[in-house]
């Protein structure tokens, strides 16, 4: 499942960094956007079967990939 | 059809209407009308016999609804410049302009030069100045009715003064290929041809009357131009999203609850992003029976969805380049459409507009075949600001004989560098011929991009790719050399991206940066995209792997 997600996030923001470095910072390094984001979403759904919707969640909740990944685990 | 006019008939008619709201601030369509007055006779004593272009520096404030009023109401035509522009984009399209006054309603930051700025509470001042003479004469004296007084404050600015005929209403400025912005001047004629074919989009235009139109676009885009004059053509109200408001998921879907809209003009981008939350469907936006797209590819992806959760609601595909009045063609896309063609058409020409497929050499292509699509008609710029080279470059006149009966007359024509084909009438849009993308809706040349990297200390060359999914431009990458490699590519991406900030928006940053030892070339001398695009591409496999 963490690999999943990791290579979802990798897919969509088209860098492996974000697999190496969990600390990254998604949208202020301009690697995530709101877009970007609702991707994600659409994706961790239809591959995980995890469901997030993205009014929960402040930007500051998500914005490395090691908090994305302590989320998902707690949906699942 | 002449929408001052019809502007000014709604404020008769029903002044109390809401024209435009974003957040808690709105103008009825009454206020719109005599404040619009009221600064547009205070911009011609200021201007005197000059009628050059005005800039509005700004956001969503409804106050800019009232100074792009003013200025054509006073023989101005305005260039609307969002707060999202960089100072130093701002600056080089205030250069561009001759001198004059600046309408800010938001703090402008960027060196105005010699143009003299004026903040809201100076406009807001400037009109209750304006507006108190004649009103408290009417009001002090018990019996006259206040249409007298309306009359009065109306009567004051011309009407022959307006911006009319071939005279330019706004100039839009979009990405240049030299890395300085070019101005689309659209003229009175164009808006208000345009104007008569947008109020039958989807369904006729009695539907719309009175109707609430949601607005996404920042005005410096020229989609707003369809929702926010479309409204205005309808006597509806616009209802803004502010960018602060788009970026937070929680305050979006609240205000998209709010907003009662019944017409919804977006980038399909948008809509994508609404598609994430789930709560996002004809329950929460009981009203709503019709979404206009335009600026970027529409996937059947997207349609199926957004038909999923608006069963009601009627979805129309647009297409149209600024230099064209926002959009040309249009199709209804049904369930059976987005089931059995894909990509999806962009749609049949509007009244007026005719669609041509032309050969490298400018010759028509038979149906079918895929070439440069050329437009045709009465929505065509007359060009581009003060730019004669890029003009005749990219526009053309075409004359009519005397047919029997009628006149004879000259069409302007405008190649739109854009890829296509027409089947059985029905254009499909293919991307660019050159170098032009478009990213989330917005216009970007690559040039413009490579060319204000290489303003960045370090940087000997640099080449721009855009990376498709879906046959859709989904990010950029820039291909950079410099001095010598950097050791921490990281945090050299990071000072390359801050730094770009400051002379390109926010959407031109590329997404990634990858730095070279050597910028392959081709023969003639530049970056050779296929070698880069392959390196790029085998570059990841190598990771994947």
């Amino acid at each position: 499942m963490r690999e999943e997600v990791l290579n979802l996030l990798a897919e969509i923001c088209e860098d492996d960094a974000v697999k190496e470095d969990l600390q990254t910072e998604l949208f202020e390094s301009g690697l995530m956007d709101s877009l970007g984001f609702a991707e994600f979403l659409v994706e961790l759904e239809d591959q995980c079967g995890v469901v997030i919707s993205p009014s929960e969640v402040e930007r500051k909740d998500i914005d490395t990939p090691e908090k994305i990944l302590a989320l998902v685990e707690a949906r699942r | 059809m002449d929408i001052l006019r019809r502007i000014e008939d709604y404020a008769r008619a029903c002044p109390q209407r809401e024209a435009i709201r974003c957040g808690a601030k709105a103008l009825t369509y009454e206020e719109l009308w005599t404040y619009s007055d009221a600064l547009g006779g205070w911009l011609h004593r200021y201007c005197g016999d000059r009628r050059d272009p005005i800039a509005v520096y700004g956001h969503k404030n409804p106050w800019m609804l009232v100074c792009f009023l003013a200025c054509v109401k006073a023989g101005h035509g305005y260039c609307p410049i969002d707060v999202s522009v960089p100072e130093a984009r701002v600056e080089l399209i205030l250069q561009a302009l001759p001198d004059g006054p600046v309408l800010c309603t938001e703090r402008l930051q960027a060196d105005a030069g010699r143009h003299e700025i004026f903040g809201l509470e100076q406009l807001q001042e400037l009109v209750r100045e304006k507006r108190s003479r004649p009103v408290e004469s009417a009001y002090t004296e018990v019996g006259e009715s206040c249409q007298a007084s309306a009359e009065e404050v109306y009567a004051e600015l011309d009407a022959d003064c307006r911006v009319q005929g071939d005279e330019t209403w706004y100039i839009i400025f979009t990405s240049g290929s030299t890395g300085t912005p070019k101005g689309v001047q659209i003229s009175a004629d164009c808006l208000n041809h345009y104007l008569d074919w947008s109020v039958t989009l989807a369904d006729s235009e009695a539907e719309k009357l009175g109707k609430v139109f949601l607005n996404q676009a920042p005005f410096s885009f020229d989609l707003s131009v369809m929702d926010l004059y479309t409204s205005l053509a309808c006597g509806g109200t616009l209802y803004c999203l502010e960018k602060s408001v788009q970026s937070d998921y929680k305050q979006l879907m609240q205000a998209l609850q709010d907003s009662s809209a019944a017409v919804w003009v977006s980038t399909p981008s948008f809509a994508e992003v609404c598609l994430s939350e789930r709560a996002f469907d004809a329950s929460m936006m009981p009203k709503l029976a019709t979404f206009l797209f335009c600026g970027e590819t529409l996937a059947n992806r997207t349609v199926q969805k957004l038909q999923a959760r608006f069963p009601d609601a009627k979805i129309v595909n647009t297409y149209g380049p600024t230099e064209s009045t926002v959009a040309v063609t249009e199709v209804l896309v049904t369930p059976e459409l987005a089931e059995t063609v894909n990509p999806l058409p962009v749609g049949r020409p509007k009244p007026g507009t005719e669609i041509r497929i032309c050969d490298e050499q400018g010759a028509g292509l038979p149906d079918g075949e895929k070439g440069e699509i050329v437009i045709l008609g009465d929505t065509v710029s007359i060009g581009y600001y003060k730019q004669e080279e890029l003009t005749k470059k990219a526009f053309f006149i075409e004359s009519r004989k005397k047919v029997a009966g009628q006149l004879g007359e000259a069409l302007r024509g405008y190649h739109t560098g854009d890829k296509g084909y027409l089947k059985d009438g029905m254009l499909f849009y293919c991307g660019r011929i050159d170098l032009q993308i478009k990213l989330h809706g917005y216009r970007i040349e690559l040039e413009d991009i490579e060319n204000n990297i290489r303003r960045l200390p370090g940087i000997e060359h640099a080449a721009v790719l855009a990376n498709e999914r879906d046959g859709k431009v989904k990010s950029l990458t820039a291909c950079v050399v410099e001095k010598e490699l950097p050791a921490d590519p990281r945090s050299e991406t990071k000072a390359l991206k801050q730094g770009l900030l400051a002379f390109v928006p926010d959407y031109m940053v590329p997404k990634k940066f990858v730095f070279l030892e050597q910028m392959p070339m081709t023969a003639n001398g530049k970056a050779d995209r296929k070698r880069l695009r392959a390196y790029l591409e085998q570059g990841q496999e190598a990771v994947t792997q």
